[in-house]
């Protein structure tokens, strides 16, 4: 199993649009933080000015903790589609091409090189995090310097600098959990289908559709909200809360476990009986 | 009769005057005594309590060079009175203004100061002075920012500087826009009274005074 996870990471790291994702977070977060260096202070005090209007602030606005934080913010809709972009290739880049026959032809179970699929993407995955959380945190550093966090939702909350860090490290772990159901999901279409188009636009469809349909119908689907798994996707909000609610937080993570569980599970059903003799 | 009446309102007059007179010079020697404060600086602590703001309690130091320059070097990000009361009740003072007086209350004398300026930002102050000449309470009304009330509490540092301060004020719920601050739940939940006027408070304790 490690074995074939092993040649299905190689053959990640080969492709070269594994690096399109690297390659455009790099730019992103680089535009992003040069944008910030300039106009920050313009575009802040826009989402600020009915506080000025009534406080004196003190303090430095524009750290390295509030670009990670509003960054993170790419965890909706830009990282899900770099992460199709290798994820929803896996299998059926390999059927398009023909290759998916002869790994089926070796001593594997289907179940085996499906997971050893999935695996290598969760990593790839992970990698794209990190990457991400790495490149915000980082560069924000040397532009910004650190500073008190200022979270503009429900109200205003103010983080002391000190007390942000493991805040940041279970918002990306929840992030890359929200990441990972959506490599299972293209994962799972990708078994569907002998397009490497098809996985990635349906994926990104289903995600940016649920979005719209659940952001701005939310007062009318507000009971089954808890139950899409794009709704999740801003989860990761919740770790800088004043009091966090860490049963909102278990249920999250149930809930993404579930999805995460039964794409994989779907996705391996339908793997078992793809033809490949056609 | 008429000489009754003519010699009572004399005397009604006079009385009113004189006791404007005297609170007049009582708001004077608040002033006399707020003006010889030397620059200083100290330590504070600040708290804020509004509804829609969270933080804890905020440390930092405060270099006072007079009443209109007053700086602050906060560890961190700290919200401030916008309006200091210094500066205001300064500019109150240093301006044209008549001084009634409204009576005593718990042993401090209640003078209501109102600017002769029709556009003074301030439009009314109520003082609570003590038998020091100190302010121990205090209500601003201002044109648009609402109304601000003040307490006071003295120690025994140099100058009669207070040891802290609370200030009350009025303060706008606020829901900044969802686009904006990437909280994106905020729209299946009820909308609060956005707009309500309602009452914060900040207070800031004062300590380690070097002149």
């Amino acid at each position: 199993m490690i074995q074939l996870t092993l040649i299905e990471l190689f053959k990640i790291i080969k492709r070269p649009r594994t690096y399109i994702g690297f390659l455009a977070i790099f730019l992103t977060v680089g535009a992003m933080q040069l944008a910030m260096f300039y106009e920050g202070e313009e575009l802040i005090s826009i989402a600020i000015q009915n506080l000025e209007n009534d406080f004196r602030l003190e303090g430095k606005i524009i750290n390295t903790n509030l670009m990670t934080y509003i960054l993170l913010n790419s965890l909706i809709i830009h990282i899900p589609i770099l992460i199709c972009l290798v994820t929803g290739d896996a299998i059926a880049g390999e059927a398009s091409s023909g290759t998916l026959r002869l790994i089926l032809q070796r001593p594997y179970t289907r179940n085996q090189i499906y997971l050893s699929k999935a695996l290598s993407g969760y990593l790839y995955t992970i990698s794209l995090v990190v990457f991400l959380a790495l490149m915000t945190y980082v560069l924000g550093y040397f532009l910004f310097g650190s500073g008190d966090l200022i979270v503009l939702r429900r109200g205003v909350t103010v983080l002391s600098s000190n007390d942000v860090g493991w805040r940041f490290f279970f918002a990306f772990c929840s992030g890359t959990l929200s990441m990972i159901v959506v490599a299972s999901l293209s994962m799972m279409i990708s078994s569907f289908v002998n397009n490497a188009i098809g996985p990635i636009v349906g994926t990104i469809s289903i995600i940016i559709g649920l979005n719209i349909i659940f952001t701005l119908g939310a007062p009318l689907f507000k009971d089954i909200i808890p139950y899409v798994f794009t709704s999740h996707f801003i989860k990761w909000q919740y770790f800088f809360d004043f009091e966090i609610e860490v049963e909102k937080l278990k249920l999250s993570f149930i809930v993404q476990l579930g999805y995460i569980f039964v794409f994989n599970a779907i996705g391996m059903y339908n793997f078992n009986r793809k033809d490949i003799l056609s | 009769m008429r000489i009754y009446s003519v010699l009572f309102l004399t005397v009604f007059t006079l009385a009113i005057y004189g006791q404007s007179i005297v609170a007049k010079n009582k708001i004077l020697l608040v002033k006399e005594k707020l003006e010889k404060v030397p620059p200083y600086n100290c330590d504070i602590k600040v708290n804020i309590d509004v509804s829609f703001i969270n933080i804890k309690e905020r440390t930092g130091k405060m270099i006072f060079k007079n009443p209109e320059d007053i700086d602050y070097k906060i560890k961190g990000f700290a919200f401030l009175p916008k309006n200091e009361m210094g500066a205001t009740t300064n500019d109150l003072f240093n301006s044209e203004f008549i001084a009634i007086s409204l009576g005593i209350e718990q042993g401090n004398e209640i003078i209501k100061v109102i600017p002769m300026d029709i556009n003074s930002e301030i439009v009314t102050g109520q003082f609570w002075i003590d038998s020091n000449n100190l302010i121990s309470k205090m209500i601003l009304i201002t044109k648009d920012k609402g109304s601000y009330s003040a307490e006071l509490n003295y120690g025994n540092t140099k100058y009669d500087l207070p040891s802290d301060i609370k200030i009350v004020f009025d303060v706008k719920n606020q829901k900044m826009p969802a686009l904006l601050t990437g909280d994106l739940e905020s729209y299946s939940e009820e909308i609060q009274d956005v707009n309500k006027v309602s009452k914060g408070s900040i207070k800031i304790k004062y300590f380690n005074h070097k002149f």
